[in-house]
């Protein structure tokens, strides 16, 4: 998942970047006044974008409002430091997903972030099932046929991706974009490393595929080889 | 005091001044009435008495003595009590009187008067005197001198009094006739009148923390005598709400940069608590909490200090103040900062012509000269001057900060002594301020009867100067500017250490 922090106070960006990394397995980009914010969060594919209110340049509520009649989707978190009724009615209606008033608990902020993700990605519930595999994103943990998987941190957020996208073809430039940040180009070839290591752990000796590659495009998570849709579209 | 009724009153002193109109009317009236009515009553007097006196004579044949025709006497108007007269000569020989006359009745007669009253069978009566009546008809045959005669005639008054009673009540009755619908009228027109009144306490009752919609209705903005009741409300008004949105903003304002602060130094322990560290990354984080929590600690104290400055301004507190010169504070100050200008490779220079003394708590001053100078110096570019100059008046000075750093835009300019206000937000996180050296500044400077001005132009630098009252001795107001205190001027140039 990949982030973007657009927060002044370079202190706090960099606590929030940092518990995103840990916490979130995200990708966490950090833009520290409303230009630059509104210039990375239109040219990158965010999944959330956490935005703080008083930015020099151009102020949280003028980027949300500016990046929303561009119709970009992507959930924003607003960080703010106040609380009145009125500027949290008007947040929402500008385009804001959620709020969260500072200070703030990072455990909190962290959970908060997590669900726009989610359901950015169109799931509402933390754990995700696909086949015989099952994906709780709130922990991070992997199991299969009830039984722990033990990922390292990038191969989890591949099949993070790929779960919220299951059934569906992702390309490798989608998941260096969304896993990333904005230097992903160095590591264009590094996620072929990935998937075969998911593959061995999760398909392991028991024949059942769960990764497939759609040749030419990209990868795709599906519970049942039913025929790769990839191939019954070429064939 | 006690409650009362402005209608009521009103109405009260309508009834009481119509209650003595009638009243006066009707003593006027009386009055007036008596005089005329005595008037024609004496005229009736004098007629009968001439008559009387008209009615002695001589004797035709010649006989000795006076005689008297009282059967041409006029017949008295009123039955019971009839008038009386008593007609005599001053010899003593001839005396004539009425019927009902009693010996000693006219006794009391004054004898200087003209017409006498007095009471007579339990009426009151008038009476005229006619002394050295001549008699008219003589003659010739009789010796001269002639005799004189005193003619006294009476009459019963009680007719005029019958007629002011009558009179008096009739004008009595008329007027409290009148008076009834007078005050029913009056009422009517006051309850009209005070109607503006009831509207504009109506408006003043709504007005509340709430609601500051002071809106009085069109009549009463045309009465003359609410006008200025009107417009003092609205003054108060519109201070009582600037001052109490300037607070509210105050408010959100610090509200917003403490909870920024805290956020800061929040996240990075729950960032620290997250998972275990090492102790390289402990001392990191435990180093980025002690100055954020410094910096907490610096927005605090200054939040407080200008809380104080504006309290003390605002409750108008007289404090036992010191001369004192107002240049040391200044190279105080510049000693203070003499550390970040070095840092920046920024030169101070400080110009000074003469002493100039003033009544004021040297912290203070110093204050305001750091927090112009602490902008001046973050807002320059490394290795430009900072000028910093007094200029001495008559009974004021004026202490400038200029710089040549990268100015103010003009929409800002006037913005800048606000709270929490930072020319250009970009660069306000990067230079640590505030935004509240400048408010701080503009409060001490008001709280001493000062004033505070900004001048700027964008790529070519800020002038801050402020302008405030000086003391001068009493005694020194025939001297020369200058000679007064010392007789060489001071000049000073102090430069910052590098």
């Amino acid at each position: 998942m990949r982030v973007l922090v657009v927060e002044d106070e370079e202190r706090l960006a960099q606590n929030v970047a940092r518990i995103l990394r840990e916490n979130a397995s995200c990708a966490v980009d950090l833009a520290f006044d409303g230009e630059e914010g509104l210039f990375l969060a239109k040219t990158n594919p965010y999944d959330l974008v956490v935005l703080d209110l008083m930015l020099p340049k151009l102020s949280g509520l003028d980027l949300l409002r500016r990046y929303r009649k561009n119709r970009h989707k992507t959930p924003v978190l607003v960080v703010t430091a106040r609380d009145e009724k009125e500027s949290v009615v008007e947040l929402l209606n500008a385009g804001a997903d959620d709020y969260i008033t500072k200070p703030f608990d990072l455990g909190e902020f962290v959970a908060r972030a997590k669900a726009l993700i989610r359901r950015g990605m169109g799931d509402h519930s933390s754990v995700i099932e696909v086949g015989n595999l099952e994906l709780d994103t709130s922990t991070r943990r992997v199991f299969k046929d009830g039984e722990k998987v033990v990922l390292t941190a990038m191969e989890y957020r591949v099949l993070e991706h790929l779960a919220h996208k299951r059934g569906g073809v992702v390309t490798k430039t989608e998941l260096l974009e969304h896993l990333y940040d904005y230097n992903w180009e160095k590591f264009s070839n590094v996620i072929e490393v990935y998937v075969s290591g998911l593959r061995r752990k999760l398909d392991g000796a028991s024949g059942s595929k769960l990764i497939h590659t759609v040749r030419g495009l990209g990868y795709m998570l599906q519970a049942e080889d039913v025929a790769t849709p990839g191939k019954t579209r070429r064939e | 005091m006690k409650k009362f009724s402005l209608k009521r009153r009103l109405v009260f002193a309508v009834i009481l001044s119509q209650l003595l109109l009638a009243l006066g009317l009707v003593l006027v009236a009386s009055r007036l009435a008596h005089y005329y009515l005595q008037s024609a009553f004496d005229v009736y007097l004098e007629g009968r008495a001439l008559t009387v006196g008209a009615l002695v004579y001589y004797p035709d044949d010649g006989r000795p003595g006076l005689l008297f025709d009282d059967s041409k006497i006029p017949r008295s108007p009123h039955e019971i009590h009839k008038d009386l007269y008593q007609v005599r000569s001053d010899r003593g020989d001839f005396e004539r009187h009425a019927n009902l006359y009693k010996p000693g009745l006219f006794d009391g007669l004054p004898s200087a008067a003209h017409f006498w009253d007095f009471e007579f069978d339990g009426e009151p009566y008038r009476a005229i005197v006619l002394r050295d009546f001549a008699i008219l008809d003589t003659e010739a045959s009789v010796p001269k001198p002639l005799p004189k005669l005193t003619v006294i005639y009476a009459a019963p008054t009680m007719d005029i009094g019958q007629r002011i009673t009558t009179l008096a009540s009739a004008i009595g009755l008329t007027g409290a006739v009148i008076v009834l619908p007078t005050i029913l009228l009056a009422v009517w027109n006051i309850r009209r009148a005070l109607t503006p009144l009831h509207d504009l306490a109506d408006q003043a009752k709504s007005i509340s923390v709430h609601n500051w919609e002071f809106q009085p209705s069109e009549e009463a903005k045309s009465a003359v005598e609410l006008q200025p009741l009107i417009g003092a409300i609205e003054t108060v008004l519109s201070g009582l709400q600037r001052a109490f949105t300037r607070q509210r903003e105050f408010l959100g304002d610090a509200a917003h940069e403490l909870k920024t602060s805290l956020a800061i130094v929040k996240s990075t322990l729950q960032s620290l608590l997250n998972r275990p560290r090492g102790a390289g990354e402990y001392r990191d984080g435990l180093e980025h909490v002690s100055e954020d929590s410094d910096r907490l600690e610096e927005l605090l104290s200054r939040m407080l200090r200008l809380a104080r400055v504006e309290q003390w301004a605002a409750d108008g507190i007289h404090r036992d103040l010191d001369l004192v010169d107002v240049a040391s504070t200044c190279e105080m100050a510049i000693a203070r900062i003499s550390e970040l200008a070095g840092a920046r490779d920024i030169h101070i220079d400080f110009s000074t012509s003469q002493m100039v003394l003033m009544r004021a708590d040297p912290a203070d001053l110093e204050l305001v000269w750091l927090n112009l100078l602490e902008n001046a110096v973050k807002y320059s570019a490394p290795g430009s001057q900072v000028n910093v100059s007094i200029a001495a008046a008559s009974h004021s000075a004026e202490i400038s900060v200029s710089d040549s750093g990268i100015g103010i835009p003009e929409s800002e300019l006037g913005r800048i002594f606000e709270r929490f206000r930072r020319g250009d937000p970009s660069r306000s996180r990067a230079t640590g301020g505030f935004g509240l050296g400048l408010a701080i500044a503009k409060s001490v400077v008001e709280a001493y009867k000062g004033s505070i001005h900004a001048e700027s132009k964008l790529g070519e630098g800020t002038r801050i100067s402020v302008i405030l009252p000086t003391w001068s001795p009493p005694s020194a107001k025939r001297h020369e500017p200058g000679h007064s205190t010392s007789d060489v001027p001071l000049t000073r140039q102090v430069r910052s250490s590098q």
